[in-house]
């Protein structure tokens, strides 16, 4: 289904470069790039272009291009998933995702891709039976290869074994401390209107588990609100039977951090930040004045971590007597954004921002002058949905286990129109 | 130990000190020179020269430097096919290693270097590993028997692989199962019918989607997605169990299921269950608009497709589709575009409002587009028309330039659509008169000042600021106001006349533009002649306007929904754009109808012979081509048609004749040119196949059979990416590989390709009678059909030797009771006097490929012939001693028609 796959830096120079087909070769990357060449920022482009010989699906990520050719027939949208799944398991494996990096641990990097895709097939995706193949550049085995000559994955080849009775994990891991720590992770996105009323929201939410446990252990996560099941996708490790039934989570869980259920709510409860912008312009529209009203609420009384504000401006404003009640605010003339930064604030707190603009231009056209205000916010300790974990049971092993529940919620697009 | 430093170095004696390294006993240096060559690979280096040499590291126990060594391998053997034969050895024996891993790579290099030489030792390694112990080592084996395919097809039919990959559908492991289904899929595509699913195969492959990997499920469904289902049960039980898929964090994995459950919901005749399952796909289809942003794109696109058939699905989910400021300007449109799909009587009102916020933003052709937008829900639901031009009218008050000048356009449409109905509006859109600068919205206003002209006070003034500089203005402005002019003098009694004058004077005489010329005389003529005339010509009631955005025909949106997730669905056009890549025509199933409709016309249109058949004019080959490039100078120069036709004909045929002598094809005599270029008819003429003619024949060569095609490209367009395909016929034949081996047929260039056929049983239709209809696809005409028939001529050509269409007695019988009296043909003829029976059948028909099976001596005597496609025709032969009236009965386990041929053909060559 993948013909080919090209990584190409930002300035169009090919890193790596692999054909399954013999036809789509670097001659590719040239039409590519003179569409690229097009568009104002590498985002705007399309991510499928359709070229009289071939067609291509792309992904632009940390000043990198991911860009293959496909094949009609199957799915465009493995070919673009697929892509982001290389990136993440690159972050996994190099701690970063660039050019450096590539250049770095480029034999890895093609030994990835024959793993991941054979003969333009996706494979293994599964990043802990990926490691038992393809394993990672790590210190340790760059040392020992640089004094012996011999590398660590002729020990790890002799104990692969594809037949084990779940593939996903080895029997012979041993811990000295038996952890499993547990995330329950919420994205909120929002948008609201001026007046602080929320026009649609939506929660996506992650189980995220790092499983520091010895043998084999058998678990089972018994959530609060099994209502879920409906709604979610799970890791391939969890019976999914049984939780579409009962709404229980039982697995074997790999080894490491991994995602064992992700969900997906339409409406937020509520929503815990709203901020209302009011302006004023004086007589002859040379000066206006910005206020901002910042509240949280609900939150379960649990404190704010961070609260970035950042509001773009659309033409070039003079931005004078800059205050805010609370944290540090900054105007950036260049990108002409201003950023009101905040930590640790506490629930049920009205916070404001005033801020005194005037243009260079003859008018100053509030609130037309700002595009948009965006918030980034964290709560530790918090879920927004209210969903938590009742009990957590570790069967099949004697030890007992110490367990960690942390929940955290965090702004995915949340944005206030301002007007 | 970085390994970017390999990037960087660049001396002279590079490649020698690298031959020595790989030359040295330490695996590490070997590891570091060819890390230094792969490096150098990437940056486009040529290290082609050190082959050899890192052969040499391929006999390893380390693995890593095996690995490096493979990914060299595979990137050069093309260029250095004699030596990556010397690979060969190392390979076989890795491929027997006890380590599975080790045998996988090995597999897995093998298959990736397309080699025919290196395929022929793939074989056996290839077939052991299909039955390996390790489901790891037989899931890249079924990705192999992809590999060998797209090489050489014939080894993998040699070895039966694909009945190997069958059997490995069946598979205990999920992924061996979602590989082997990987496979046969692609083969599929060259080799329609490979991949064809049951209906309790069908059931165990959804069984198993829950033990498979993402990428797995994908394959699997994507292959469910070509199954038919039986009926509304099955298709009802495929839906119910392939949702829960749809709540999949793969956006591939919803998307191929969603295709299957829209396509699976066409057979489901209850109406209640249909309900309840369109009510279902709605959430994960929001679900995907929070994927990132690509994947978005593709659902989006998609959903597009979705609402227009099942608009219900998300119309209460439509603010899930609500921009948001950081969405790339693909998605915004998107969005914005489904948001006007999704508009409905109840939720207008706040889709407007919506579309009113993004008419603020910074990218001005999302403006633009949203502007449009309010406009699309104004004509499209008549209860938000109302909302709109109130929202229209604010955002004109905003006086942002574009803005304003995109408002106009919109306004004018709205105020086409519901006349009379607005008219409050126009002072407000007259006051930005000065700030409109682009022609279409002056032309917009204009119409609009026309069209209410006894309604404007101040409409004379308005119009005559317009004429004061028209001359000025575009031409699009400047019919517009020649029909305004006309209109307000005809409204508002003669005002206006002096202005109308001029203007018509100005253009009847000093405009360089033949349309506006032509409308001033048009306008002034029908003046002179009857007021009252024109007014009811120019005053005329107009027809509604309903929409200004195209649709999308049904067929073709049908088609999409079918292929959901396919690069066709995302952009909208039909599957064959994507010809190179995908499969080559739509499945004849769809057409149907076309092809009875076109069929009947072509084939009524007598088929032309050339009759040139007479006058054979073979001339020295030489002599002939340079006679084409003479005459084609001299075409070029004079271009007369009339003349130049049966000339060129000639040249065709001779160029053809010379293809035929050309040592390629040395086997084909000479007897066997001529007689092709006798048989070879116009199939179609280049008038109904949109420039392109076609004639072709059928032809034995090398023991297979082929379609000889001559295509003759009339058009101005060099015609490319030529495919052709077969309907259903009776012998079951269809072309081996769809793609002709033509790259392009240049303006007045004329082709001849030869297309492989061979025997497809699913294809085998009796009820096609004799015909061949045929469907030829290329990037210039789309697709064109035609066809051929089957007649004495090319009889022959699917006879079988004497070997296998000779019967033995048995098998006569048991054929012979097998089709039974009741489809047994009989005719009498006469066979001239004197000649000895049955010796005279058996010398006559023995060159037909009609062999003699028995006689008695009661006078009675038995032929049998065998055609492609397990046909055979049986004949019976009864006389009377000295009588030469002759009675013969035949019977075949085909068509009519196939007999009713025999028996003329027979006829012709027995009778007197």
């Amino acid at each position: 289904m993948l013909l080919s796959l090209f990584l190409i830096n930002s300035s169009g120079e090919v890193i790596i470069e692999k054909s399954w087909k013999t036809e789509h070769t670097r001659r590719v990357c040239d039409l590519f790039w003179q569409e690229v060449l097009k568009v104002s920022s590498p985002e705007e482009l399309a991510p499928l272009l359709h070229f009289p010989k071939f067609d291509i699906a792309h992904i632009y990520t940390c000043g990198i291009f991911l860009v293959s050719t496909v094949r009609n027939t199957l799915q465009s949208t493995s070919a673009l998933e697929l892509l982001h799944r290389l990136v993440d398991t690159f972050v996994d494996y190099f701690g970063e995702f660039n050019e450096h990096a590539i250049k770095e641990n480029f034999v890895t990097v093609y030994e990835i891709i024959e793993e991941v895709l054979d003969h333009g097939f996706p494979f293994t995706v599964n990043i802990a039976s990926l490691k038992e193949l393809v394993p990672p550049p790590s210190l340790l085995s760059r040392m020992i290869g640089s004094v012996t000559g011999s590398s660590l994955s002729r020990k790890d080849m002799s104990e692969w074994n594809s037949h084990k009775r779940v593939s996903w994990r080895n029997p012979n891991i041993r811990y000295a401390h038996n952890e499993i720590f547990i995330d329950i992770i919420e994205e909120v996105s929002a948008i609201l209107d001026s007046k602080g009323h929320c026009i649609h929201s939506g929660i996506s939410g992650n189980i995220v588990v790092n499983c520091r446990l010895s043998g084999m252990p058998e678990l089972s996560l018994h959530l609060n609100d099994s209502s879920l099941a409906k709604h979610s996708f799970v890791h391939p490790c969890v019976r999914y039977g049984r939780f579409i039934r009962e709404g229980v989570v039982s697995f074997v869980p790999p080894d490491g951090v991994f995602q064992l259920l992700k969900y997906e709510l339409w409406k937020a409860p509520y929503v815990p930040i709203t901020l209302e912008p009011q302006y004023s312009v004086d007589k002859e529209r040379k000066r206006g004045r910005l206020q901002l009203t910042l509240d949280i609420r609900g939150c379960g009384g649990k404190p704010c971590e961070e609260i970035t504000v950042s509001i773009p401006f659309r033409n070039t404003m003079n931005v004078t007597n800059l205050n805010v009640t609370r944290g540090t605010v900054r105007y950036d003339s260049q990108l002409e954004l201003c950023k009101w930064n905040l930590v640790n604030v506490d629930s049920a707190r009205t916070l404001a921002l005033t801020a005194e603009l005037s243009s260079n231009q003859d008018k100053c056209l509030l609130p037309m002058s700002i595009s948009c205000i965006l918030v980034d916010f964290r709560i530790v300790g918090l879920a927004l949905s209210n969903l938590s974990v009742h009990q957590l049971t570790v069967l099949n092993e004697s030890y007992k286990p110490y367990k960690g529940l942390r929940r955290i919620t965090k702004s995915g697009t949340y944005e206030i129109r301002p007007y | 130990m970085p390994d970017s430093k390999y990037f960087s170095t660049t001396n002279r004696g590079e490649l020698f000190e690298l031959k020595q390294l790989l030359n040295s006993q330490s695996s590490r240096s070997k590891r570091e020179a060819l890390k230094q060559i792969i490096a150098s690979m990437t940056i486009g280096k040529d290290v082609s020269s050190l082959f050899t040499d890192v052969l040499n590291c391929m006999q390893t126990v380390d693995l890593e430097l095996k690995k490096l060594v493979y990914l060299y391998l595979i990137s050069y053997a093309k260029t250095q096919p004699d030596l990556a034969i010397l690979a060969v050895n190392t390979f076989v024996k890795d491929a027997s290693d006890p380590n599975p891993l080790i045998r996988t790579l090995a597999l897995r290099t093998m298959g990736c270097i397309q080699l025919t030489r290196i395929s022929e030792y793939l074989c056996e390694p290839l077939r052991r590993a299909l039955k390996d112990a390790d489901p790891y080592v037989r899931k890249t084996a079924a990705i192999c028997v992809a590999k060998l395919y797209e090489v050489d097809p014939a080894l993998v039919s040699e070895y039966g692989f694909i009945s190997t990959l069958k059997e490995l559908v069946l598979d205990s492991s999920p992924m061996v199962v979602a590989n082997a289904i990987a496979a046969l899929g692609e083969i599929d595509e060259s080799l329609p019918g490979t991949l064809e699913l049951k209906p309790n195969l069908v059931s165990g492959l959804i069984q198993c989607l829950n033990d498979c990997s993402e990428w797995g499920q994908v394959f699997i469904i994507d292959a469910v997605a070509s199954y038919m289902p039986s009926g509304t049960e099955e298709a009802e039980s495929i839906i119910e169990r392939l949702l829960p898929r749809l709540y999949h964090a793969n956006a591939a994995v919803v998307l191929s299921s969603m295709k299957v459950i829209v396509k699976n919901l066409k057979y489901v005749k209850s109406a209640e269950f249909s309900r309840m399952i369109q009510k279902k796909l709605g959430a994960p289809l929001v679900t995907l608009v929070s994927a990132e942003p690509e994947v978005q794109y593709v659902a989006l696109r998609n959903i597009n497709l979705l609402v227009r058939k099942y608009p219900e699905i998300l119309q209460n989910e439509f603010k899930a589709f609500f921009c948001k400021y950081n969405d790339p300007p693909y998605i915004k449109e998107e969005k914005l575009e489904i948001l006007v799909r999704l508009a409905n009587d109840d939720n207008a009102p706040k889709i407007i409002s919506e579309c009113k916020e993004y008419a603020s933003e910074v990218d001005v052709g999302f403006v633009r587009s949203s502007v449009q937008a309010i406009g699309r829900i104004a004509l499209k639901i008549e209860s938000a028309a109302n909302n709109s031009v109130e929202t229209l009218l604010e955002l004109v008050r905003t006086r942002v330039v574009y803005v304003v000048q995109e408002s106009l356009v919109v306004m004018k449409d709205i105020m086409r659509k519901y006349p009379n109905e607005f008219e409050g509006a126009i002072p407000v859109l007259c006051e930005n008169l000065e700030a409109l600068d682009e022609p279409n919205a002056r032309a917009s206003l204009v119409w609009i000042i026309g069209e209410y002209a006894d309604r404007i006070e101040n409409v004379v003034e308005l119009v005559e600021s317009f004429l004061d500089n028209f001359r000025d203005e575009s031409i699009q402005v400047q019919q517009q106001l020649l029909t305004c002019t006309i209109k307000v003098y005809l409204k508002c009694n003669g005002s206006c006349k002096s202005s109308l004058e001029r203007i018509l004077n100005d253009g009847m005489k000093n405009s360089d533009n033949a349309d506006l010329r032509e409308r001033a005389f048009f306008y002034s003529r029908l003046l002179q002649a009857n007021k009252e005339m024109a007014n009811s010509v120019v005053l005329a009631r107009k027809p509604r306007i309903v929409s200004t955005h195209e649709d999308l025909d049904e067929s073709l949106l049908n088609t999409l929904l079918d292929e959901m997730g396919s690069l066709a669905s995302v952009f909208h056009r039909s599957p064959h754009v994507f010809l190179a890549s995908s499969k080559p025509l739509p499945q004849v199933s769809i057409m149907e109808d076309e092809w009875n409709e076109e069929n009947a016309q072509v084939l009524s249109h007598d088929i032309l012979d050339l009759s040139l058949s007479d006058k054979p004019q073979l001339g020295d080959a030489s002599e002939a081509s340079n006679k084409t490039s003479v005459d084609e100078l001299f075409e070029s120069s004079s271009g007369t048609a009339s003349t130049k036709k049966p000339k060129e004909q000639n040249n065709d045929l001779l160029s053809l004749i010379d293809d035929l002598f050309s040592p390629a094809q040395s086997s084909s005599s000479v007897d066997h040119g001529d007689d092709l270029q006798k048989r070879m008819k116009l199939l179609l003429p280049s008038s109904k196949a949109r420039g392109l003619e076609i004639s072709g024949a059928f032809s034995a060569e090398q023991g297979g059979i082929q379609y000889v095609l001559k295509l003759r490209n009339e058009s101005n367009e060099i015609i490319g990416e030529n495919a052709i395909q077969f309907n259903k016929n009776l012998l079951g034949l269809i072309p081996a590989r769809s793609k002709l081996d033509v790259v392009r047929i240049n303006p007045n260039e004329s082709v001849v390709c030869k297309v492989d056929l061979r025997y497809v049983s699913s294809e085998k239709d009796s009820r096609k009678g004799l015909l061949f209809q045929m469907a030829l696809k290329n990037d210039v005409c789309g697709v064109i059909y035609f066809g051929d028939k089957l007649d004495e001529s090319n009889l022959n050509i699917f006879l079988e030797s004497e070997s296998t269409g000779k019967l033995t007695k048995q098998a006569f019988l048991q054929e012979w009771s097998k089709i039974g009296s009741s489809d047994e043909v009989v005719k009498q003829f006469n066979v001239p006097a004197g000649v000895s029976l049955p010796n005279y059948f058996i010398e006559k028909l023995y060159p037909l490929k009609v062999f003699h099976v028995a006689s008695s001596p009661s006078g009675q005597s038995y032929f049998s012939a065998r055609l492609v496609g397990e046909i055979c025709v049986l004949l019976e032969f009864r006389w009377a001693d000295k009588d030469s009236n002759v009675q013969l009965a035949s019977r075949c386990n085909s068509a009519k028609e196939l007999v009713k041929l025999f028996e003329r053909l027979i006829e012709k060559a027995l009778g007197k």
